[in-house]
């Protein structure tokens, strides 16, 4: 047993050991949240990521039809290679569709907030082993991304930068338990938090929580972000309330809200890199 | 020379393999996901990498599992280790205590994989301060260990092949 743990394997072992923990020390120590391997090793693979999730949209979009006839083979080739050009045609088509809608929308956004700074990204991968559908982005440092930054989508919000390497990013949705954003019901004016819910969250809701157990909230209120704690702007949409309901825990309530975008579904997103009063913990609240 | 070739050929296909399993498990769409449930392809991998390599260098192959596995984490550096753990700790059974066969990948895969999934939810849900979590257990985690251990003997025997096909001279398990 002596000599085992005396053997240059476990001494090299123990030498790896002390590097990945340094490299965890370093991630948990710098405002990226990210450590030197992982930057590294995301910087030379993400592009198969990017290439792994282009395939698999393509593969979704992609639809052949096959007619058979012993007489008319070199046409049925040459009609089945003009229908994948057009196909593959349609799906860039379709892709370009989507971009321009994404653009559209958040030029209203910009209009209303010209000091906004935005950068979009598109939806590269996701962790398996997150139950909270975090998401992978193809922008990082690289492009002015950093750590709490927020995600939105068609201007509704959809989550929050938790890591960045130097050419990607990983985002937490507004469904994450461990998401917390300061909000309000726009008609009413109440204020709460809204944050992911273990047992709501695979029905895709979120709970708006710290309401009045009188409150006014009804079905259908739209809950926006208050700004408050700095990290979201103001007047950002979440989504819209399903029910109210009485909080077991204590004497308040709580809504369901369902998100304005559909996070299982989402391809490409906006990050804020900078608002006015980023990072400003008394930011005024409701305008 | 030609030993030296053949180490390089059996380390590219290796970081091939690793590679390719990256991206199934990571991209949305390519596997499906019955009820919700996801397959963890990187920990069984890391298991047979560990079972048939038998070495520090398979330990290393583990750590690379965990750094691409941490690229879409929002922890860094925790799948790094605990992947080089998982499959150090493999070479270290097949090595000392097991011979490698279907019997112990199975036994190993499902120790290491609840292993790996409890501790994951220690750490990044109940340390992180997430109440009643359960939900989550049995509505995704449970499924999704269940739907990793059907997929592991068709992982098994694939990687199993493939280190036949590309086997070097050294302690490896096909010499």
């Amino acid at each position: 047993m002596q000599r085992f743990f005396r053997s240059s394997k476990v001494k090299f072992a123990g030498l790896i050991i002390a590097a990945l923990l340094s490299g965890i020390l370093f991630a948990a120590f710098t405002n990226s949240s990210s450590s030197f391997f992982t930057s590294i090793v995301s910087v030379v693979f993400s592009p198969l990521d990017k290439a792994a999730a282009a395939v698999s949209r393509y593969a979704d979009a992609f639809k052949i039809s096959f007619r058979s006839s012993s007489v008319y083979v070199d046409k049925i080739e040459e009609l089945e290679k003009e229908l994948n050009e057009n196909t593959q045609k349609l799906a860039d088509y379709e892709k370009m569709k989507m971009k321009i809608k994404d653009y559209e929308t958040i030029l209203e956004l910009k209009k209303r907030n010209p000091d906004f700074e935005l950068c979009y990204g598109m939806v590269i991968s996701r962790d398996a082993a997150d139950a909270g559908s975090s998401f992978v982005l193809d922008v990082g440092s690289a492009d002015g991304v950093s750590v709490n930054d927020p995600v939105i989508c068609s201007d509704n919000v959809v989550g929050i930068i938790k890591k960045v390497n130097t050419t990607t990013s990983v985002a937490l949705t507004v469904l994450d338990a461990r998401l917390n954003i300061g909000a309000y019901e726009v008609r009413t004016g109440e204020k709460g938090i809204a944050s992911g819910s273990a047992k709501l969250q695979k029905d895709g809701l979120l709970k708006l929580s710290g309401l009045k157990s009188t409150t006014a909230i009804v079905s259908g209120g739209i809950v926006s972000t208050s700004g408050a704690g700095g990290i979201f702007p103001s007047g950002i949409i979440i989504g819209t309330v399903t029910t109210v309901e009485d909080d077991v825990a204590d004497t308040s309530s709580y809504a369901t809200v369902k998100p304005a975008c559909n996070i299982a579904e989402l391809t490409g997103v906006f990050v804020i890199t900078s608002f006015p009063g980023q990072g400003e913990k008394n930011v005024s609240l409701i305008e | 020379m030609y030993y030296s070739k053949k180490n390089i050929l059996h380390s590219g296909a290796v970081i091939l393999i690793i590679l390719l399993f990256s991206l199934f498990q990571n991209t949305a769409g390519i596997l499906p996901a019955p009820f919700g449930a996801r397959a963890f392809l990187l920990i069984p991998l890391a298991v047979y990498i560990g079972m048939f390599e038998r070495s520090v260098k398979g330990a290393l192959f583990g750590a690379f599992i965990g750094i691409l596995w941490d690229i879409s984490s929002a922890k860094d550096g925790y799948f790094a280790l605990m992947m080089f753990l998982t499959t150090f700790f493999c070479s270290l059974m097949i090595s000392y205590l097991m011979r490698e066969n279907f019997v112990t990948a199975f036994v190993l895969t499902l120790f290491c994989l609840a292993v790996n999934i409890s501790i994951y939810i220690l750490v990044f849900y109940t340390f992180s301060g997430v109440k009643n979590i359960s939900p989550f257990i049995f509505r995704f985690y449970i499924p999704s260990f269940i739907y990793t251990l059907i997929l592991s003997p068709f992982q098994y025997y694939l990687i199993k092949a493939i280190y036949k096909t590309v086997k070097t001279t050294g302690e490896y398990a096909y010499d």
